[in-house]
C-alpha cells in the first residue's frame, strides 16, 4: 500500500512536474490545471519548482530589444523585369537612325554634284538642263572636243622630217598620209602642223611650219599610225606630189589642224600629247563633235530618265530618317524615366 | 498601403513593396536571431539572409500569418548559422555584448543607475543560460519567452505538434532557471532565486 502511494505520488508529481510550465502559460485544460493544483498544494519541490519556474520566465520575458545595426531592406532591381526583352531596341535605333541620315545626306550630296543647285522639281530640273546658257554649252563641247583629239592623237606618233623648199609649190598641199582612216577635208589649203615626237617630253614644241607639197625626192614624211607602243621608233610621212593638179588633200583625224594666220606659240603638253590649237570654228564638227554629241545627248537624257528617281529616293529617305529620329528619342525618354 | 495590399504587391514581384514589410517586421526578425545566436553579427548576417529568402520566396506564401511564415524563414537561418559556426556557448562575461541591453534598458526612467547596472548582469546571465539550451529547445524558448508567441503560433513556425512545443519549452525554461541558480551567487540579491532548502 505505502508502495503503491509513494508510487501513485511519484507518477502525480511527475504527470505535476511536466505540466507546472504550461500551466503557467494556462495551457492546460481544465482537468490537468485541476490535477496540478492538487498536487502541488501538497508537493513542496513542485512548489519551489512552480515559483521559480515563473520567476525565470517573467526575467526573461522582460529582456530588453536590442537596436538593429542596419536596416535590413532587399536590393531593389535597377530595371524592371521586362527590360532584358527590349534592352537593344535603343541602339538598334540610334544605328537605323544614323544610317538613314547618311543615306539622305548621300543622296542629297550626289543630286547637288550632279546637277549643281539644290535638289527641286523634276520638270525643273529638266527644264534647267535644257535651258542651259550658250556659253555653257559651247565651252562643254570645246573642252570635250579638245580631250577627244588629245586622247586620238596620243595614239599616233609621228616622226616628221621637213626640209622647206624655197619653190613655190602649187597652194594646194598634196600631201598623203598613210593613214587606216583617211577622211575629206573640205578646205582646199591645209597646212600640216608639224610638231616634234612624243618624246620630247615637256619640251616647247616648234612653232608652226608651213610648206606646201613637196615634188623633191628629198622630201619624206612619213606618218604612220599605229599604237602608243610605237611612239619611240618613230612615224614617217610619206607625201607624194602629184603631177596633175592636186587632188583634195587627206587629212587625219588627229592631225589636220587649222591654219592660224600667224605662229602662235603653243603651250606645254604632256608627253603623250602634241600641241593641238583648236578652234571650235574650223575643226570638222562633224569629226569632233559627232563622237561627243551623242554622249551629251545620252547624259541628258540619262539624267533626266532618273531625275524622278532622286527625287523620290529623297523624299522617302528623309521621312524614314524623321520617323526613325522620333521613334529613338521617345524610346530614349522612356528608359531614361524607368530608371 | 494596408499590409495585405504590401504583400499582394511583394508577391508579384515588388521590391520596394516587400521592403515596406521588411521595416515592419526587422526588429522582431533580429531580435530573434540575436537572442537565438548570440552574437550580433551573426544576427545581422541570419536576419538579412533571411529577408532575401522571403522575398525570393515570396510567390510560395499562401496566405495566413505573415509574422510566422517570416519567423519560420528567420529560424531556419538561424540554424544555418549555428551549422556553419558550429556556435559553442560560452561562460565568460567578455563575450556577452552588453551595450545593446543598455540601450532600451536606459529608456526606464524610473530605474536607477545602480537597479540598472544588476539588472544588466541579470540580462546577461540569462542570454547565457539560452545560449546553453540546444537549439530545438533554444528557439521555442526565444519564441515563447522573448518574442510572445502562443503555442499555436510556435507551432506554425517551426512545423512541431503542440504537444511537442510544450515538452521542449518545460525542459527549457527548466535549464535556463538551473543555470540561474547555479549562478545565483554572483548575481544581485534581489535576482537570486529562492534556494529549495
Amino acid at each position: 500500500m505505502s508502495g503503491r502511494r509513494k508510487e501513485n505520488g511519484t507518477t502525480e508529481h511527475r504527470y505535476a512536474e511536466e505540466r507546472l510550465s504550461a500551466y503557467l502559460d494556462g495551457e492546460l485544460t481544465a482537468q490537468e490545471r485541476a490535477a496540478v493544483e492538487r498536487h502541488v498544494a501538497g508537493c513542496q519541490a513542485c512548489q519551489w519548482n512552480l515559483e521559480t519556474l515563473r520567476q525565470t520566465v517573467q526575467w526573461t520575458r522582460e529582456l530588453p530589444s536590442v537596436p538593429m545595426p542596419r536596416v535590413f531592406t532587399v536590393p531593389v532591381p535597377a530595371k524592371p523585369v521586362r527590360a532584358p526583352r527590349w534592352r537593344w531596341t535603343a541602339p538598334v535605333l540610334q544605328g537605323a537612325t544614323v544610317l538613314a541620315a547618311l543615306l539622305l545626306f548621300f543622296v542629297v550630296a550626289g543630286d547637288l554634284v550632279l546637277t549643281g543647285t539644290l535638289p527641286i522639281g523634276v520638270s525643273q530640273r529638266g527644264a534647267r538642263f535644257e535651258e542651259a546658257p550658250a556659253d555653257i554649252a559651247s565651252q562643254k563641247v570645246e573642252v570635250e572636243t579638245t580631250r577627244v583629239v588629245e586622247a586620238e592623237v596620243s595614239t599616233v606618233v609621228e616622226t616628221v622630217v621637213v626640209e622647206m623648199e624655197a619653190e613655190a609649190l602649187p597652194e594646194a598641199a598634196a600631201v598623203e598620209a598613210t593613214t587606216p582612216e583617211p577622211l575629206p577635208s573640205p578646205a582646199p589649203q591645209q597646212t600640216l602642223l608639224v610638231s616634234e615626237p612624243p618624246q620630247a617630253a615637256g619640251a616647247v614644241p616648234t612653232p608652226t611650219q608651213e610648206f606646201s607639197a613637196l615634188t623633191s625626192p628629198r622630201f619624206a614624211v612619213t606618218e604612220e599610225v599605229g599604237e602608243a607602243a610605237d611612239a619611240e621608233e618613230g612615224a614617217e610621212m610619206r607625201v607624194e606630189a602629184p603631177a596633175e593638179p592636186p587632188p583634195e588633200p587627206i587629212v587625219t583625224t588627229a592631225t589636220i589642224i587649222v591654219p592660224t594666220p600667224t605662229p602662235t606659240p603653243l603651250p606645254p603638253l604632256a608627253p603623250s600629247m602634241p600641241p593641238t590649237e583648236v578652234s571650235t570654228e574650223s575643226v570638222p564638227t562633224d569629226v569632233a563633235m559627232v563622237p561627243r554629241e551623242a554622249p551629251a545627248e545620252e547624259s541628258t537624257q540619262e539624267w533626266n530618265a532618273l531625275d524622278p528617281w532622286f527625287g523620290l529616293a529623297e523624299a522617302v529617305l528623309l521621312a524614314v530618317f524623321v520617323l526613325l529620329l522620333v521613334t529613338t528619342f521617345v524610346v530614349v525618354i522612356q528608359r531614361r524615366r524607368a530608371r | 498601403m494596408d499590409e495585405q495590399a504590401l504583400i499582394a504587391s511583394a508577391r508579384k514581384g515588388d521590391a520596394r513593396a516587400f521592403n515596406q514589410l521588411v521595416l515592419l517586421y526587422q526588429s522582431m526578425a533580429y531580435n530573434v536571431a540575436y537572442r537565438i545566436l548570440g552574437d550580433p553579427d551573426a544576427a545581422a548576417d541570419a536576419t538579412q539572409d533571411a529577408f532575401i529568402s522571403a522575398f525570393k520566396a515570396m510567390r510560395k506564401f499562401r496566405g495566413g500569418s505573415f509574422k510566422s511564415w517570416i519567423l519560420r524563414i528567420v529560424t531556419n537561418a538561424c540554424y544555418d548559422q549555428l551549422r556553419s559556426k558550429q556556435r559553442r556557448p560560452t561562460d565568460s562575461l567578455d563575450d556577452l555584448p552588453v551595450e545593446q541591453d543598455h540601450v532600451r534598458y536606459l529608456h526606464d526612467p524610473a530605474e536607477q543607475p545602480d537597479e540598472y547596472v544588476e539588472r544588466q548582469e541579470l540580462n546577461q546571465t540569462i542570454q547565457r543560460g539560452i545560449e546553453i539550451l540546444p537549439p530545438e529547445q533554444r528557439v521555442i524558448v526565444v519564441l515563447s519567452d522573448v518574442q510572445g508567441l502562443s503555442y499555436q503560433e510556435i507551432s506554425e513556425v517551426t512545423g512541431l505538434s503542440l504537444g511537442t512545443v510544450k515538452s521542449r519549452l518545460s525542459r527549457g525554461r527548466a535549464k535556463i532557471r538551473d543555470h540561474l541558480m547555479q549562478q545565483r551567487e554572483l548575481l544581485p540579491s534581489r535576482y537570486r532565486l529562492r534556494d529549495a532548502g
